[in-house]
């Protein structure tokens, strides 16, 4: 009984920890680009360790370019983290951010 | 709490349970995101995988196959915006799973370098047969005032 107690205290000790798994930073702008932070994110259930889906990565990337339609994005931070609740859940997660630079590269063109 | 046989079967049962259920679930283990370009619209995507049986994996160079796939998807531009997702998929528990890596990113064609590829068109196309066939004047002019109308 004790053992019980004491396994079920730390799990909800140890319930809402945060854990970073991947993080990456590109090449951010001059001081004077850096005016518009944008910010996105998106997340999916794991329930019991069955996730449901790993295209909330592309739905937090639409998101953020939703945000910046006729600029470029630079100096973004993605951060892919985890949030455990209890046992066998937890939501997985994808943090972008970065700045909206616009009217640049008007010799760009795509194809 | 006495030790019965039976819960050697009921570990067991639960290990194959947990086994069956995490089948084909696939988990996010990285993700990086470059730069986004201006220009958002052509779309290129690559993928590789590689099949693990045991952890036996011998080498980690199956990625490097995403630079070649999408180089040969924008062959006169530059890939920006690149999104890489690196994740794992269980078949069976840790007996038989896949790593893939997928990168998604937009074409982007330097307007200078179509420019260039515009005029040298356009210019042997509007020549004349006169031109063609004759002076140089005539080709001179030609040329230039296809680059004056052309250039922003």
């Amino acid at each position: 009984m004790t053992k019980w107690a004491a396994l079920t205290g730390t799990l909800w000790l140890l319930s809402g920890c945060v854990t970073v798994h991947s993080i990456s930073v590109s090449q951010i702008p001059v001081k004077a680009e850096r005016t518009k932070l944008i910010k996105a994110s998106a997340s999916r259930p794991i329930l019991f360790f069955i996730p449901f889906g790993t295209n909330y990565v592309e739905e937090a990337r639409q998101e953020l370019a939703a945000q910046c339609p006729h600029g470029e994005i630079e100096g973004l931070v993605s951060k892919g983290e985890s949030v455990g609740y209890f046992i066998g859940v937890a939501i997985a997660r994808i943090n972008l951010q970065g700045y909206c630079v616009a009217n640049r590269s008007k010799n760009a063109k795509e194809t | 709490m006495t030790y019965r046989p039976e819960f050697r079967w009921l570990k067991l049962a639960l290990a194959f349970q947990l086994s069956l259920g995490t089948m084909a679930c696939t988990y996010v283990n990285a993700v990086s995101q470059t730069n986004l370009p201006q220009q958002r619209r052509k779309v290129v995507r690559a993928q590789t995988q590689r099949y693990i049986f045991l952890g036996f994996n011998f080498d980690n160079d199956y990625p490097y196959r995403l630079i070649d796939r999408l180089k040969s998807q924008c062959p006169d531009g530059r890939v920006r915006g690149l999104l890489t997702k690196d994740t794992t998929t269980l078949y069976f528990l840790f007996f038989f799973w896949s790593r893939e890596q997928l990168a998604e990113g937009y074409c982007v064609v330097d307007a200078k370098n179509d420019l260039a590829a515009v005029t040298v068109a356009s210019t042997a196309s509007s020549l004349t047969p006169e031109a063609q066939n004759g002076s140089e004047l005539d080709d001179r002019a030609t040329i230039t005032n296809s680059v004056e109308i052309l250039e922003p």
